[in-house]
């Protein structure tokens, strides 16, 4: 008897784009039987090599290496040859097997401009144990709409949608009893006493705010268990929460034992900021940190201003102040800085700056504007040109024909230096990511939410040893061809990494642009 | 008679921008949500129900923009938001502890928002903080959606809105 389904999904191919190969192993572990269909002509297009993306290229390694066509599958191109032959199916489809859950079916369709045909030719070769249709998986809006209207069944990804309500996660209201049950404790509450008394879940590295007319944080700590190489925390001990002390409600900031008057001239306008820098950006404990909210909330300069401050060199005297691992040593706390955003070019391949006119330098000045007017708002801009970070320090490069030529930078009365080595920032997009990989970089994740999921992920991917990633984005201003508010990558790589101990997030809650700039949000033009 | 279409959720939730703090203005929201709904009588007739708790809606909004838009210098703690928030909180915590004491004492269908947002407070371990999360959510489905225009009935427009945030 010929096999039945639980579901037969015919995935389209911005599925793979956005997800890789997670269609497949989400239906492998779902249980039930399924079938996963493909029109060959799609597979093609995955794997072309102008159109190829990192996703859609995972899909076919996983296809490559799991799935098994067996002999005597697809012969025959009648019924009644099949009939003389013994084949099941047509000569259009070949039929394979990757485990007890999952089958995955080609089909020779005519693919996009036939989407409905090809459903009802899937309709007649295969069935569902209830009897339901075959099902079309697609987050492709125009094609949901078309589908749609010709009656067919169309589901979202739901193993890719994360709902965008996680970016307020990073802090949960505090009622009074617990905010008093901290003052008499010294400020400090073991976690179980304080998530008995406030009811809720708390997390490592999560915030508490009480509310009042200026509000009180607190913060979820603990003491890190390291490796012997303090590459890795192993675990957590004397979990606790703690109330912020008047220096931090006074958002002075301190990196090790130096207390700062201001981060490169930029000092955080509230506390949302204060927590971003102070608990995110300049905590060397947190490897991975989102930083979310709109645009004017101060993300860029925020980023911008934590990066640099952790490339500079300083003398052995400050790096030992700022509690740098190795203070008799050299260098920054990271060696250099990484840039990612996405890029979809002007008339060029996607993800790629090739297409552009001008030097390699002016197509990539464009992507880089936000920093060059933070870099404008930091102590940095009278004293060295935006371009330097980019500089090699000796040599000319394909960026520019000159090496750099800043000196010593003075800093709140102190010295210090971009690296004698390398150039101190570089600016890549995830096109040339397979092949690369990094140490002791700091990686900021720029429009995050325009990174579909599966890319975001060959990028956290690449970091190596000493690696921090910064991501930043608001989901609502997600606008790429395949991403949106419940599908991106900023939102899916946040459920992933949320419970982990060296992962935090903040949403910084306010505008700081010009009151028609905030207005701007809910200006529909679509 | 077509309703005025500035009286609609967006409206509201645009004159709310006066407090830049996105987590103060979801707590806001969230607590006029709930003390419009928890504390309006209601009729049980069906679509006359969902009517009235939509008004409801509005006219607690309509109060917390008035209130918030109040000159800080004005205000005892400089801060009108704050403020108007400990308002509001006066009268809706007490109403969640009962709530989480005694159960639902609504008597209006079951489908009601009112039942809805009892039953969501009721079941959350932290409803302070479910209620700022209704508020953002509201905020930023509303303002994703955008004003309603000649839409047939605005009311029921904003009637799904609040729903959904209500069952997340």
């Amino acid at each position: 008897m010929a096999q039945k389904y639980e579901r037969i999904i015919l995935v389209r191919p911005d599925i793979f784009e956005a997800g890789g190969d997670g269609v497949f192993r989400y239906l492998s572990e779902k249980g039930g039987k399924n079938l996963v269909v493909l029109d060959q002509d799609v597979l093609r297009r995955l794997g072309a090599t102008e159109h190829s993306s990192l996703g859609g290229r995972a899909a076919l390694d996983y296809l490559d290496e799991y799935v098994q066509f067996p002999e005597g599958e697809g012969r025959g191109s009648s019924r009644t040859e099949r009939a003389r032959t013994g084949a099941s199916r047509s000569a259009n489809i070949r039929h394979g097997h990757v485990d007890d859950n999952l089958d995955v079916a080609l089909i020779r369709g005519a693919g996009d401009k036939d989407l409905p045909g090809l459903v009802a030719k899937v309709g007649r070769e295969y069935s569902t144990s209830d009897g339901s249709p075959p099902r079309v998986m697609t987050n492709n809006r125009s094609e949901r709409i078309a589908l749609k209207a010709d009656r067919i069944a169309v589901e979202k990804p739901g193993f890719l949608m994360v709902n965008s309500g996680i970016v307020d996660e990073w802090a949960v209201t505090g009622n009074e009893e617990l905010l008093a049950k901290l003052r008499e404790s010294n400020y400090n509450l073991p976690l179980e006493r304080a998530v008995e008394v406030l009811n809720q879940d708390l997390r490592l590295n999560q915030f508490v705010r009480f509310v009042s007319s200026s509000p009180d944080f607190a913060r979820v700590e603990g003491d890190l268990q390291w490796d012997r190489d303090r590459n890795e925390i192993r675990g957590v001990s004397n979990l606790r929460l703690r109330l912020l002390d008047d220096r931090e409600k006074s958002r002075k900031l301190k990196i090790g034992e130096a207390v700062l008057p201001n981060l490169l001239g930029v000092t955080p306008l509230d506390m949302s900021q204060y927590l971003a820098l102070q608990y995110g950006l300049l905590n060397p404990d947190i490897s991975t940190f989102f930083l979310c909210g709109s645009h004017g909330s101060g993300k860029t300069l925020l980023a911008y201003a934590a990066a640099i401050e952790q490339v500079l060199w300083y003398d052995k005297g400050e790096r030992q102040r700022r509690g740098y691992p190795d203070a008799d040593g050299k260098g920054g706390r990271y060696e250099r800085i990484v840039l990612l955003k996405p890029n979809q070019t002007l008339g060029g391949k996607k993800r790629d700056v090739g297409a552009l006119p001008g030097t390699l330098w002016d197509k990539l000045r464009d992507h880089l504007s936000s920093y060059i007017d933070a870099h404008r708002e930091t102590d940095l801009y009278t004293q060295m040109p935006f371009e330097d970070l980019m500089r090699h320090p000796k040599l000319p490069t394909s960026l520019f024909d000159a090496s750099r030529t800043t000196g010593d930078l003075h800093l709140n009365g102190v010295k210090a230096r971009l690296s004698p080595r390398t150039e101190a920032m570089e600016m890549t997009y995830s096109g040339v990511m397979y092949g690369r990989s990094f140490r002791n970089t700091l990686v900021i994740v720029d429009e995050a939410q325009n990174f579909e999921p599966y890319e975001l992920r060959v990028i956290i991917e690449r970091l190596g040893l000493g690696c921090k990633v910064v991501i930043m984005g608001d989901p609502w201003q997600a606008n790429g061809e395949h991403v949106d508010r419940e599908i991106n990558g900023l939102t899916s790589a946040m459920a992933h990494y949320v419970n982990t101990p060296f992962t935090g997030m903040l949403t910084l809650g306010r505008n700081y642009r010009s009151q028609a700039s905030r207005h701007a949000r809910d200006w529909r033009t679509f | 008679m077509a309703l005025d279409s500035n009286l609609q959720l967006y409206t509201f939730l645009e004159g709310l921008r006066v407090i830049n703090d996105r987590d103060e203005r979801g707590l806001v929201l969230g607590y006029s949500l709930a003390q419009s709904l928890l504390t309006t009588p209601l009729t049980s007739r069906r679509q006359q129900l969902q009517h009235d708790e939509v008004r409801a809606v509005y006219h607690g909004l309509e109060e917390a923009v008035s209130q918030c838009r109040n000159s800080p210098s004005s205000s005892p703690s400089s801060n009108p938001a704050y403020d108007y928030l400990c308002e509001l909180r006066q009268v809706v915590d007490p109403l969640i502890e009962r709530l989480k004491e005694a159960g639902s004492q609504t008597s209006v269908g079951k489908n009601s928002l009112q039942r809805a947002v009892e039953l969501q407070l009721q079941k959350s371990r932290n409803p302070q903080d479910r209620l700022r999360r209704n508020g953002l959510g509201l905020m930023d489905s509303s303002i994703r959606r955008g004003r309603v225009y000649g839409q047939g009935n605005i009311l029921r427009v904003d009637y799904d809105l609040l729903k959904e945030t209500f069952r997340a």
